[in-house]
């Protein structure tokens, strides 16, 4: 018997993609990740989508790219009546945010406004590159004419005035040698540091990304569906308003409340990578400082 | 290194509430929201108790689903979390209060109940693991929201007939 997992009021199959695709039925699916990390049952939607036939489901394109995102399973809600699993899905997308459908819509628009902006923008792209071409044959025709060059020029010192003796170059390169040699060490350390936090720093971008695609989320598309939910129920609009602002109000307390812990996260992890950085730059610099003293 | 695990029980808890209070507004069904928005239309103050317990059964409703996301922890991991997530709930409840000692038209429930909530997390906390009766307590002070709301919204509209 499979697994039911409640999507809002209403009860999911939890399938694998191979048994869901057996099924020849209408109805919803989600593909999601079940986030055993942290908690034993958290399931993390990809995409939610609707279709006449469940069996077509595994041809979705959508899901090759949710299960490079970590999808494992499918979810699936048989339901006939179309309008009906349109209307869930819509409210389904609107509350979970999932990202492969926050991304097509995303797509769609930027896709729309390229299209209704495409004149003026190759007008000004040809004016930039005439303006940059001229800018250029400007710069190179006359190159003795700028009078910055011509004082960098009189500023080189003259060879035999300042030119240091072997031993002063052997000393100064071995300096810098020293010194790229501890820039190359606290580098090496910086990116070996960030491959060990790499999990980390992924989890802090997503909550992040999470979030910002939330709030956007609500006030651009919730929140005109809510007002629209109470215009259609016939609320008066004095009473609707004052209830939406204090939606509004509690949204936003809670998400920036949210923003605050994600961002503490960062913060912690950010001082955790620069305080081991800063420890190996010490050890670093006294390690060579020995050295150097060794050689002497 | 930051406990990763409670802190994304609390992220989730905190965002479940609100995708839930989103769900509340869309199904014009709901009774807590559609139902005193037509019955109380003409009576402001009836309203604004509808309202206000409206949003302090939804902030309580914060504890509850927390713990039943942490339900599946291992017992040290749930009180960790348990204390990681009353520190956020405070900060949420404070966000409350703030407003309401600002706005002098907001009824006085509201902000007693919020104090209410914020006095026995305060004594959670301070209990520190061995905290079970003052778990129940917690518990209690928030599930006695909507009953304290309701009996003053039969007194008020008792009145008004």
């Amino acid at each position: 018997m499979a697994t039911i997992y409640k999507w809002g009021k209403h009860p999911f199959e939890v399938l694998t993609m191979n048994d869901a695709r057996q099924i020849i039925k209408a109805g919803i699916f989600i593909f999601a990740r079940d986030d055993d990390r942290f908690i034993s049952v958290r399931w993390t939607p990809y995409f939610i989508g609707e279709t006449n036939n469940l069996q077509s489901i595994s041809r979705n394109l959508s899901w090759d790219k949710a299960q490079k995102m970590g999808a494992t399973h499918v979810h699936i809600l048989t339901i006939d009546n179309e309008s009906e699993r349109k209307t869930i899905i819509k409210d389904f997308i609107k509350i979970y945010n999932p990202v492969i459908n926050f991304e097509s819509e995303n797509q769609a628009k930027q896709l729309f406004e390229k299209l209704t902006q495409a004149q003026p923008l190759v007008i000004n792209q040809s004016e930039q590159s005439i303006q940059s071409e001229t800018k250029e044959e400007t710069m190179s025709d006359y190159p003795d004419t700028n009078a910055t060059s011509r004082r960098q020029y009189d500023a080189i010192p003259k060879e035999e005035e300042t030119m240091p003796n072997d031993t002063e170059i052997t000393g100064q390169l071995s300096e810098t040698k020293a010194k790229l040699e501890l820039l190359y060490r606290y580098e090496q350390h910086y990116l070996e540091l960030i491959k060990e936090y790499k999990e980390e720093i992924k989890f802090a971008n997503s909550l992040q990304e999470d979030l910002r695609r939330e709030r956007s989320q609500f006030f651009t598309q919730t929140l005109k569906e809510v007002i629209q939910t109470m215009q259609t129920a016939d609320v008066d609009k004095t009473v609707s308003a004052q209830w939406i602002q204090e939606l509004v109000a509690s949204y936003t307390k809670s998400i920036d409340l949210s923003g605050d812990l994600a961002k503490t996260h960062v913060i912690e992890i950010l001082s955790l990578l620069t305080s081991d950085t800063k420890r190996e730059a010490a050890e670093a610099q006294l390690d060579s400082i020995s050295k150097k003293t060794d050689a002497k | 290194m930051p406990n990763k695990k409670a802190e994304f029980a609390t992220l989730q808890a905190l965002k479940q509430c609100r995708a839930e209070m989103v769900q509340d507004f869309l199904d014009y069904h709901n009774p807590e929201i559609y139902e005193p928005s037509y019955k109380y239309e003409n009576s402001p103050v009836l309203l604004k108790l509808a309202r206000e317990k409206y949003f302090m059964v939804w902030l309580s409703s914060h504890w509850h689903i927390f713990s039943h996301i942490v339900t599946q922890f291992p017992i040290d991991e749930q009180r960790s979390a348990e204390t990681i997530f009353a520190r956020v709930f405070l900060e949420l409840l404070g966000k409350w209060s703030i407003v309401k000692t600002t706005d002098f038209t907001q009824l006085d429930l509201g902000l007693k109940l919020v104090k209410d909530m914020e006095n026995s997390l305060n004594q959670f906390m301070k209990v520190g693991e061995n905290a079970d009766t003052m778990r129940n307590k917690l518990k209690v002070a928030l599930e006695k929201n909507r009953v304290v709301f309701d009996r003053m919204i039969k007194q008020l509209s008792e009145g008004e007939l």
